[in-house]
């Protein structure tokens, strides 16, 4: 059953803090298709999103569904802290940054031009 | 007996001192251990945090309870380890004649968390007890509990669990926190990846990749969240930036690496990790206004790494 409004506040709290409660929100109310997913998300009196909490819910929503439906959720009451974590990781699987490589990785170790030793 | 002489003051800096009083899990094998604090003076949050964790690890290891796994000599005057539950959370029963913290007193005393669907209710406690004025200040509080303890569930595997103390200085107008976990630590969990697992990472160079922007060892799912997706690799980034633009500061610890003071140095292997900070009553800029920094960076060191 698919309610039009979630309040958010009302059922996880004032700090959206951490993966679990973002993994709780989309398995209580997003693990269907997006036609079922509530329409409006109200966030009013939730002072606080991490980046990992948002992107539980988010940024898992939009690799699986794609940015579309994620994006015409309707947030209302939205702090514009909560606001920057959910575009932070939305603009995150729209663009995501550069894994880093392997030269990338020796480079941010200080081990230019020093040999690596397998394990083993 | 392995026997553990704790500094007599044991402050937020003291931990290689601290860690070089500690046997490890090989070196103090199954025997019961001593734990002489006799002469102890002043201990604050992180090593208490330290001491229960290491306590407890060693009674799991031989899955016994601590009036088995150990003896206790106590300083003279031990109410404040007692306020702390420090002997509840070895599971040392003690006499309860002793007084609670006042009301004012803002102490959180160690605890563990245990499973992930705490982590929500943990931050926010924490920062409740703390009755923490700035709601600055709070949020930065709530952020950095919630990411690091998150942290532990997703990497650490810690027999353990997340072990968790905070206490405020009224004088220094601080409030620190430890969390501490016995788990595999940095350098097991890098290695423990397909993408890392050829590189040999000493602990020092597990710890920079763990503190790097978009760098993480589980690049994959995991069971855990069943999400489907790796992590994003920038939580302990953003904690230590968030830190560091509003006057607060971090320290890690991970088997013989320790990052504190914006410095590396050689340690005593902990079996695990430990994240100590200390956020000032008053930030120096804005919760927000930090985050904004510290994803900007990310996102810039990132984009110049690939540059290079």
């Amino acid at each position: 059953m698919t309610s039009e409004i979630l309040k958010v506040r009302e059922q996880f709290g004032a700090h959206l803090i951490g993966r679990d409660v973002g993994k709780r929100i989309r398995e209580q109310y997003f693990s269907g298709p997006p036609a079922t997913w509530p329409r409006v998300l109200d966030l009013t009196g939730v002072d606080q999103a991490t980046e990992s909490c948002a992107d539980e819910l988010f940024g898992t929503l939009a690799r699986r569904a794609g940015l579309g439906p994620v994006r015409s959720i309707e947030l209302t009451g939205c702090e514009p802290a909560v606001r920057e974590a959910i575009e932070y990781v939305l603009a995150l699987v729209e663009k995501p940054p550069p894994s880093p490589n392997r030269a990338a990785i020796e480079r941010l170790l200080g081990r230019r031009g020093r040999r690596i030793v397998p394990k083993g | 007996m392995p026997t553990v002489r704790p500094p007599t003051t044991l402050r937020f800096g003291s931990t290689a001192a601290l860690l070089a009083a500690l046997p490890s899990r090989e070196e103090r094998g199954r025997e019961q251990i001593m734990l002489q604090m006799g002469s102890l003076r002043w201990i604050e949050a992180l090593p208490l945090a330290i001491l229960a964790s290491y306590v407890n690890d060693h009674a799991r290891q031989n899955r016994r309870q601590y009036r088995s796994a150990g003896r206790v000599t106590l300083p003279d005057r031990y109410e404040f380890l007692q306020r702390m539950d420090f002997f509840k959370a070895i599971g040392l029963e003690m006499s309860e004649r002793f007084a609670r913290h006042e009301p004012t007193g803002r102490f959180v005393p160690v605890r563990e968390v245990g499973v992930s669907r705490e982590v929500q209710v943990a931050a926010a406690d924490i920062v409740d007890t703390l009755r923490v004025d700035d709601q600055e200040a709070a949020n930065v509080l709530r952020h950095c509990i919630g990411e690091v303890i998150d942290n532990v569930f997703v990497h650490a595997n810690s027999p353990t669990n997340a072990t968790i103390c905070a206490q405020h200085f009224p004088n220094a107008r601080r409030t620190q926190v430890g969390i501490v976990d016995t788990g595999i630590g940095f350098r097991a969990s890098f290695a423990s990846s397909p993408v890392y697992s050829e590189m040999a990472l000493s602990d020092r160079e597990a710890m920079m990749l763990g503190l790097a922007p978009y760098v993480t060892s589980k690049p994959l799912a995991t069971d855990m969240y069943d999400s489907g997706y790796g992590r994003l690799g920038v939580g302990l980034f953003i904690v230590s930036a968030v830190l560091d633009q509003v006057g607060g500061r971090i320290q890690i610890a991970s088997q013989t690496a320790l990052f504190q003071q914006k410095r590396w140095s050689t340690v005593r292997p902990w079996q695990g990790a430990i994240i100590g900070f200390e956020v000032p009553d008053e930030p120096l800029v804005s919760y927000e206004e930090a985050l904004r920094v510290a994803r900007q960076r990310a996102i810039e060191i990132a984009r110049s790494r690939d540059l290079e």
